[in-house]
């Protein structure tokens, strides 16, 4: 038979082997990071022209699918389907004083601040929404591209990936890569350490005498929830380490008219519904 | 002269004429549920149960519940609709997570290899450790996850409403049992119940690795590593044929080794035609360090005669509009 010392040994080992694994793929993914900011050059200036279709310098775009969604008002939820940076060429006047001309590149990166992004991807007015619904109900959905310009006039880091690359790879951004890769890694950092605390302490509460007491019974629950809850937190900081260029972006179009139409419909007729 | 059935025989032919069963063969995968829900509640209710034996059967049949999920949410074994989804919901059970997470996770994202542009969630490029080993331990970790993220999203869309409901059904039942078991015998349910039901979840999410790392997904008839052996196969309902199954997902399972002896055997690899799962293990994650790199397995298929097969669109739409 099989005692429960054994199958609590079984138990905090397997809960072990995952914790440790989660962190050595986090570290790995640090890793990767550290390796792009060693070897990463930047220069800061803002656009001066860019050689783009319409005047820009570089632009960011984003494949996107867009399907109706339940909620109390209609909304388009949008899925990534592709991620593509497009460095035109252009000139850009460097905070130093000079100028730096930008050569068009078909294999360079272009990292796009979150709120650019969201910005180029907003819903630009009811009627558009209304127009893409029809589409968007279908299984098919409602194809979408969100373009992220970067032309004259906007402030941009340049600079050069080299790490795990053959050639170098020029960069585009409008977020400075190297605060963003620094931040980046010292989440890593703290997710390792966070995830190795709380597994100690579970751990710890597990092995509390009285052995397989109250105490160690909370543990037991605690090392439970810990190990299925650390796997979506693993795979969700997996997501977050991803550089601007490759991470999902998603987003929400929500017709906010229709919504408060629905409500003022229902304050009328509830008042109505008083007055008779 | 006429064949006398045996009693069994009749009985089993009996269940599929009064129109329970919809397939003979089904019965092979109800016995599998009902031996390892009775190694479970043996374990959970008897102490001399609790041996090693007990536990390994368990975790062995937990990933064949698990293998009857996937083969049940691709047709159902009954012919009530009801008994279907209830019968979901106790397979939920013996795995601790809701079997129709299938439907958006394997049977339209995972058979096309393509979530809308994305890759499939449970795509061998996942993990990149460079000891292979941590790559086959650590897959779970980031497809379960992935899996629960994107069927949550799928269910969100508009018109799925009813799959919502199973889903949350399955959800309350199979941590609602698992909960009350808990209350009945907290240490008895970690150690005998939830251990084989978290065993065989994940070991099914790692069958996606196993049967897809190496090969090449773009390819018609060389994206997938089959496990040919006629006992393992018997056990596994016919699992190990996968490449046949991916592009004929219609198909029932007790018909897949025929299809795959006429239709894939000219088109693939030989390599990945694997005899035997454990060698292939023994041989893969254990005797080698490093990660083996695909090899060029569409050779085969550009030399066999084309076959006719719907593009992978097609099959997804056609799989899209049945699936609850």
């Amino acid at each position: 038979m099989l005692s429960r010392e054994v199958m609590g040994a079984l138990a905090l080992a397997i809960l072990w082997v995952n914790t440790w694994l989660i962190a050595a793929a986090t570290y790995t993914q640090r890793k990767a990071l550290a390796e792009l900011l060693r070897g990463l050059r930047v220069a800061r200036g803002r656009v001066d022209s860019g050689s783009g279709p319409s005047g820009e310098l570089a632009t960011f775009e984003v494949k996107q699918v867009g399907r109706l969604v339940e909620g109390n008002a209609p909304a388009i939820a949008f899925h990534d389907q592709a991620h593509t940076s497009r460095i035109f060429g252009g000139r850009v006047a460097l905070h130093e004083g000079n100028y730096a001309d930008v050569p068009a590149s078909d294999h360079g990166e272009v990292w796009i601040d979150e709120a650019s992004f969201r910005e180029a991807a907003a819903l630009p007015g009811e009627s558009v929404f209304d127009a893409a619904a029809g589409e968007a109900k279908k299984a098919r959905g409602f194809g979408h591209l969100v373009v992220t310009p970067v032309r004259s006039g906007h402030e941009v880091f340049l600079g050069a990936l080299s790490a795990g690359k053959p050639e170098e790879c020029p960069l585009v951004a409008t977020l400075d890569p190297r605060v963003w890769l620094r931040r980046k890694m010292a989440f890593a950092w703290s997710f390792i350490l966070g995830e190795l605390l709380v597994a100690g302490a579970c751990t710890a509460a597990c092995l509390r005498p009285p052995a397989f007491g109250a105490s160690s019974m909370v543990g037991a629950g605690a090392s439970l929830a810990f190990f299925l809850l650390v796997q979506p937190a693993g795979a969700w900081v997996r997501g977050f380490l991803v550089v601007p260029s490759k991470a999902i972006r998603r987003g929400t179009w929500t017709r906010r008219g229709a919504a408060e139409d629905r409500a003022s419909t229902r304050a009328a007729n509830s008042t109505q519904s008083e007055r008779g | 002269m006429g064949h006398w059935p045996t009693p069994f025989e009749s009985g089993r032919k009996r269940w599929v004429r009064g129109r329970l069963l919809k397939h003979p063969a089904e019965g092979r995968q109800l016995g599998i549920v009902v031996a390892y829900l009775g190694l479970l509640a043996s374990m959970e209710f008897v102490p001399a149960c609790r041996n090693v034996a007990f536990l390994a059967a368990a975790c062995l049949l937990s990933f064949l519940n698990a293998v009857v999920i996937h083969n049940h949410l691709h047709q159902g074994i009954f012919e009530s609709r009801r008994l279907n989804m209830l019968w979901r919901a106790i397979l939920s059970f013996g795995a601790l997570y809701p079997a129709s997470a299938n439907v958006p996770s394997h049977n339209l994202v995972h058979h096309h290899f393509d979530d809308d542009g994305q890759p499939d969630w449970a795509a061998p490029e996942i993990v990149n450790f460079k000891w292979n080993l941590l790559n086959l331990v650590h897959f779970p970790n980031v497809a379960g996850p992935n899996t629960f993220a994107g069927v949550s999203l799928w269910k969100n869309v508009k018109g799925r409403t009813e799959f919502g409901r199973q889903y949350l059904f399955e959800n309350v039942f199979a941590f609602g049992l698992t909960g009350l078991l808990f209350v009945h015998d907290f240490w008895t349910t970690l150690f005998f119940v939830v251990i084989p039901q978290l065993y065989g979840a994940r070991c099914i999410l790692r069958i996606n690795l196993i049967q897809h790392d190496a090969c090449d997904v773009t390819s018609d008839w060389n994206h997938s590593r089959n496990f040919v052996g006629r006992a393992f196969n018997w056990v596994m309902c016919n699992n190990g044929y996968h490449t046949i199954h991916h592009n004929r997902a219609g198909l029932h399972w007790s018909e897949l080794r025929e299809a795959h002896e006429r239709d894939v055997v000219p088109r693939i690899d030989p390599t990945l035609d694997e005899p035997s799962m454990v060698k292939y293990l023994l041989r893969t994650y254990v005797f080698t360090f490093a990660r083996p790199k695909p090899k060029d397995v569409g050779e085969a298929e550009r030399r066999a005669q084309p076959l006719a097969l719907a593009p992978r669109m097609l099959r997804r739409a056609e799989l899209e509009a049945t699936s609850t």
